[in-house]
């Protein structure tokens, strides 16, 4: 503890240890390696203290007290496995799984639930309640565009109405009844529809909600997680990608409180069915398929024909992309001009996470030197383009002209309209296939790592750009993404993905 | 190896007489004899013997399998795949794909073990699972469950 923050004193489980002031117990203990089990306590919400499950022991006080709700204080001596908070969170379990249903086989959240989970660590009790006893509620409830409610599994942890109302700032949820007969439902004639509604998906800690869009595809440990980042927009919002079977079955925000907090947007959420669908898997030329040697060749042969041949670089390409294209141009072509900006037209930004520019890497492309417009440059007449991860056609159809007359050759992971009107096109592997970095429009940098095999004949950027380089007799150096990023850094060290991190210590 | 056992031709004489010996001997005891006349006659199999899969339905006909995947996950031959369905009946899930790839399993009955439902067993005493081709070794649902 330094910097300036004050600190406290307590006693926790018999060792004397530090907190910062005003701290909560619950983050106080979890700060020494104490994990408290916890239902209600969401980091990102603020605390209510419903479940109770979160007791601990406080000497002096004479009833346990909820360490989610309770900041620790100078000379406090807790204890959090006192045989009394044991039998307490016994009874607390026992009293949440009253009418809990046995569900776990159908149950989505089996593997990552916390009823599960604590039940394992501190209750292992048979049930005292006859199975025809127990209150039935609505199985399969329509709450949302992207949830399904299941009643009878919710804790009415209140997690997901207080989701909606203080970080999504809509009063879209409730609980309606009493007791035993209390359950969330949508306020009448409203839905769960806000754009960060997934994200109740994530919080509720047990499988009351789940995801239309996940709900039975795989079991949760059959899949396969990397740390990346969302290509949806400036934000650049921390993800976990999910793959099972080489294909993305499910996107989850990543903790980074200095970019998306816990959250990120529906539509974050969703923009993965294009990495698993309609890939381009092999180079194709005027004449068909064509195996990788014979596309770099190609293109080569394009690129010493042209006159006036133009490079565009694009604001999806990861920071190590961009700084192999530089070297492309120096190296193997230095005649070409080359330009850079996204054809993607913005859409409405909002308050919370969404930006208006839909490109992840602008902000490391205008710093690598690159921005400038593809429009303008496609105006001034070259015969030849180099289209990279760029949809100029899909994007802005109107915009056909700029393209016609001209040689056309595009490296692009999927079949979108400019690959499919390109007379050469070359596939490269998408952001979940490949390590880089990009540059949000805060200047913060993330890095992305693989978690799927490339599909087909498909390179990283950098590999097919240096294929083709040495197609032309030049000799690009070593492309993997740490050389590349080296050198990136070299020359922009405002672009390292470890500057700033320090600043909080749990971003990554 | 000794001198006579170099001579491999005396080795096969000697190998022959023992099966002589053995064909005079059951010629004479037959009821000894350890073969069975299969395919008529059967062996009686202890009842725990694991047999070929089925998979067990309700009483009212509907599967029993709730596609929980555990069956799978215990499967150390890697010769179950399922794939999950919403079911129309009612708030719950149900195999819409269920096939066992008799070619790698080993019978070791894990999966009858882990499925928490009672779906599936071996418990057919099935065991002459021989085909002529190989698709029709991969059992799939309808197999599982009809027969
Ligand atoms: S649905 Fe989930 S998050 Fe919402 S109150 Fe119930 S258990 Fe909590
Ligand atoms: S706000 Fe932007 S970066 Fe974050 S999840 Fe949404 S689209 Fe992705
Ligand atoms: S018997 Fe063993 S190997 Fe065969 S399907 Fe079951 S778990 Fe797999
Ligand atoms: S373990 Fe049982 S219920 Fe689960 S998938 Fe296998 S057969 Fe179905
Ligand atoms: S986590 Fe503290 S009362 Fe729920």
């Amino acid at each position: 503890m330094s910097g300036g923050v004050e600190t406290v004193r307590f006693t926790l489980n018999g060792v004397e240890r530090e907190a910062p002031k005003g701290m909560l117990l619950i983050d106080a203990a979890r700060l020494h390696g104490v994990d408290i089990p916890r239902y209600c306590s969401h980091p990102g919400l603020k605390p209510e203290g419903n479940c109770r499950m979160c007791v601990v022991e406080i000497e002096k006080m004479p009833k346990l007290q909820t360490s989610c709700t309770t900041p620790v204080q100078e000379g406090m001596v807790v204890h959090t496995e006192s045989e009394r908070v044991l039998e307490e969170r016994r009874r607390v379990m026992e009293f949440l799984l009253v009418n809990h249903p046995i569900d776990c086989p159908i149950c989505d959240q089996a593997g990552e639930c916390m009823l599960q989970e604590y039940y394992m660590r501190h209750d292992l009790q048979p049930s005292r309640v006859e199975l025809e006893e127990k209150i039935h509620k609505p199985k399969r409830v329509d709450l949302g565009p992207l949830v399904v409610l299941d009643a009878e599994r919710c804790v009415l942890c209140s997690r997901c109405v207080r989701f909606c109302r203080d970080v999504a700032g809509v009063e879209e949820l409730a609980i309606k009844n009493r007791g035993g007969h209390a359950e969330i439902t949508a306020f009448p004639g409203r839905r769960l529809e806000n754009p960060y509604s997934g994200n109740v998906i994530d919080i509720c800690p047990v499988g009351a909600l789940t995801s239309r869009d996940f709900r039975f595809k795989v079991r949760v440990w059959f899949l396969k997680t990397a740390e990346s980042v969302c290509p949806g927009c400036e934000r650049g919002c921390s993800i976990h990608i999910e793959q099972y079977q080489n294909e993305v079955q499910r996107i989850r925000p990543r903790e980074n409180l200095r970019v998306n907090r816990y959250w990120i947007c529906d539509f974050g959420r969703l923009d993965y069915r294009w990495i698993n669908e309609n890939r381009l898997l092999s180079a194709e030329g005027p004449s068909g398929r064509l195996r990788p040697e014979e596309a770099d060749r190609e293109a080569a042969r394009l690129l010493r024909e042209a006159k006036a041949p133009l490079l565009v670089a694009s604001p999806r390409m990861s920071n190590e992309s961009l700084f192999a294209l530089r070297l492309f141009r120096e190296k193997a072509l230095p005649e070409a001009r080359i330009a850079g900006g996204s054809f993607r037209e913005p859409w409405e930004g909002d308050a919370i996470l969404k930006r208006p520019d839909r490109n992840p890497n602008r902000r490391g492309m205008e710093t690598l030197g690159l921005a400038g417009g593809p429009e303008e440059a496609l105006r001034a007449g070259p015969d030849l383009v180099l289209v990279i991860e760029n949809d100029l056609l899909g994007d802005r159809p109107e915009a056909k002209e700029l393209l016609t007359g001209k040689k056309v050759i595009v490296l692009a992971s999927n079949r979108d309209a400019t690959a499919s009107a390109a007379g050469l096109r070359v596939p490269v592997a998408t952001y979940a296939e490949t390590e880089g970095s990009w540059t949000n429009f805060e200047g913060i940098t993330q890095t992305f790592h693989p978690v799927l095999r490339p599909v087909g004949d498909s390179r990283s950027v950098a590999e097919a750009l240096a294929g083709i380089a040495a197609a032309l007799g030049a000799d690009l150096g070593p492309v993997d993404a740490g050389t590349l990023r080296a050198a990136v850094l070299r020359e922009a060290p405002q672009l390292d993905p470890a500057r700033g991190r320090e600043e909080d210590g749990r971003v990554g | 190896m000794n001198a006579p056992e170099r001579w491999y031709l005396i080795e096969v004489l000697r190998g022959m007489g023992v099966s002589l010996r053995h064909l005079v001997r059951n010629i004479f005891h037959q009821d000894e004899m350890p073969t069975l006349q299969y395919p008529e006659e059967k062996r009686i199999l202890p009842e725990r013997f694991r047999g070929r899969h089925r998979l067990m339905k309700r009483e009212d006909g509907t599967p029993r399998c709730t596609a929980c995947f555990c069956c799978q996950t215990a499967c150390p031959a890697d010769c179950i795949s399922i794939e999950a369905g919403e079911r129309e009946d009612g708030g719950e899930k149900v195999a819409v794909r269920f096939d066992i790839n008799i070619l790698r399993c080993v019978f070791c009955g894990f999966c009858v073990e882990a499925c928490p439902c009672d779906a599936i067993r071996m418990d057919t005493g099935k065991y002459e699972l021989a085909d002529d081709r190989r698709e029709k070794l991969i059992y799939d649902i309808d197999f599982l469950l009809n027969r």
